[in-house]
């Protein structure tokens, strides 16, 4: 499905107007298809691909951001020739060799700390290259032809997840009727998350994506819904507001 | 990580205004603090911004130095002398351990740095045992967890996966929702809150 398909589809599911929109405007709907394309690939790291990251010789960090913008987790290390880097952690480095850092070798693992630092252990003298596979941030959809990186058959979870998104504007029984939308939404990234962990546990990927099974949705959604039934919510003039 | 176009197209729209100066209930600075707010938290509870500070150098005759800034944790600490030896890792270790190692370990001082410990609070770093006179600098990497400088409208830029966006956005929607005031939205507030702990337990298993 295309941007402006789901937009379309969200749009008549919020009773709006898909050409002349008032209360929510299409802005709001690209900005909540958006996030809910980068809420599935969050929680099933269901987009990856490989790259190659370049290991300044001689030193043992690298910030994997500044060499890919998309850079979200790494999944699994190798260099040339294709054998693979093992995981690990720096304490596993100290352990082994306490001057560490100073070794001039093969790569042989890795460390991966906060969102943007790797560690590797050792490094050579000079400039190596590793290949590195990871899950990755999708790009934003700008333009009416874009249309989402995530699998084609899960493209109807991001209307479900911006009707609910832009019923947080109205709240009340709209939005309590909407809270189902993210029950959706959610189920399906849970199906979506197990058929990932068990590929890339097939894979002998070194991280695998959040265990969603053990996470209760249906406590999510009881929670959602146990807002006040009526609020000092004010819709106020839809138009007027936006000027 | 733009912030400040996550504030305009995923939080603003849902406050009923077109841009921050037409905001009614709320003010712009409320809506960045809150930002801020999920950037600590972020920081503190999944160790999500990790640096290789390499801003201190161990100098004979002095033992404690000032951790790097907005330090929430040291990770690994390794040093190397400007002469061509190591660099080695510290061994991390405590007050009674130095105690049991020696009853003078504040005055020790040996040929190079064997062990750090955050005492005199988290701010500080004493490295054990300190140079003797004569003994060439030794240049430390810190590997720490920090927090970053305040997310204000005019630093909005953060160095974090996009796919993390949602996370701040939603935050700031909630506790604009939630806050007290003619524009409270409880019961939106109230949906949000569960989704956004499934985030941060998501991102907390990640990264932590």
């Amino acid at each position: 499905m295309t941007l402006l398909q789901l937009r379309n589809q969200t749009l008549q599911r919020l009773a709006e107007s898909t050409s002349d929109p008032k209360w929510f405007t299409a802005d709001m709907v690209d900005a909540a298809i958006n996030e809910g394309q980068m809420l599935y690939v969050l929680l099933t790291l269901c987009l990856e691909k490989s790259a190659t990251f370049t290991v300044t010789g001689g030193n043992n960090f690298v910030q994997p951001v500044a060499q890919a913008e998309d850079w979200f987790l790494p999944l699994r290390v190798r260099i040339s020739g294709g054998a693979k880097v093992l995981p690990g952690t720096v304490g596993d480095f100290h352990a082994e060799e306490r001057s560490w850092p100073a070794e001039r070798d093969i790569i042989r693992k890795y460390a991966a700390m906060g969102c943007n630092l790797l560690a590797f252990y050792p490094v050579p003298a000079i400039d190596t290259a590793v290949t590195i596979t990871y899950a990755y941030s999708p790009a934003r959809l700008e333009d009416d032809a874009d249309e989402p990186e995530i699998p084609a058959e899960d493209h109807p979870a991001l209307s479900d997840y911006a009707l609910w998104r832009c019923e947080l504007k109205a709240g009340g029984a709209d939005l309590a009727n909407a809270n189902s939308r993210l029950q959706s939404f959610l189920e399906l990234a849970v199906k979506r998350g197990t058929q990932v962990r068990a590929r890339n546990m097939g894979q002998g990927y070194d991280r695998l994506p959040s265990e969603l099974t053990k996470a209760d949705i249906s406590r999510i959604i009881k929670e959602a819904n146990s807002g006040p039934a009526g609020s000092r919510q004010r819709r106020g003039n839809p138009v007027a507001a936006l000027q | 990580m733009d912030l400040q176009a996550a504030v305009n197209a995923e939080v603003i729209p849902w406050l009923h205004s077109n841009n921050a100066a037409n905001l009614v209930w709320w003010t712009e600075a409320q809506l960045y603090q809150w930002l801020d707010h999920m950037a600590h938290k972020l920081s503190r509870e999944a160790l999500l911004f990790v640096e290789a500070n390499t801003n201190v150098t161990i100098t004979a005759g002095t033992m404690v130095y000032a951790a790097p800034e907005r330090h929430i944790a040291t990770l690994y600490v390794a040093a190397g002398s400007t002469d061509g030896d190591g660099p080695h890792g510290l061994n991390p270790a405590n007050i009674e351990e130095l105690e049991a190692l020696s009853y003078t370990w504040p005055t020790d001082e040996g040929d190079r740095p064997e062990r750090f410990v955050h005492d005199i609070g988290l701010d500080m770093i004493t490295f054990h045992p300190g140079l003797l006179a004569g003994r060439p600098d030794y240049n430390v990497t810190m590997v720490i967890a920090r927090h970053l400088e305040e997310i204000t409208a005019s630093n909005f830029e953060v160095d974090a996966p996009e796919v993390l966006r949602p996370l701040f956005a939603l935050h700031a929607l909630a506790e604009a929702m939630g806050h007290d005031g003619e524009g409270r939205m409880i019961e939106s507030e109230r949906a949000i809150r569960p989704l956004l702990g499934l985030l941060n337990e998501t991102v907390r298993g990640y990264f932590s």
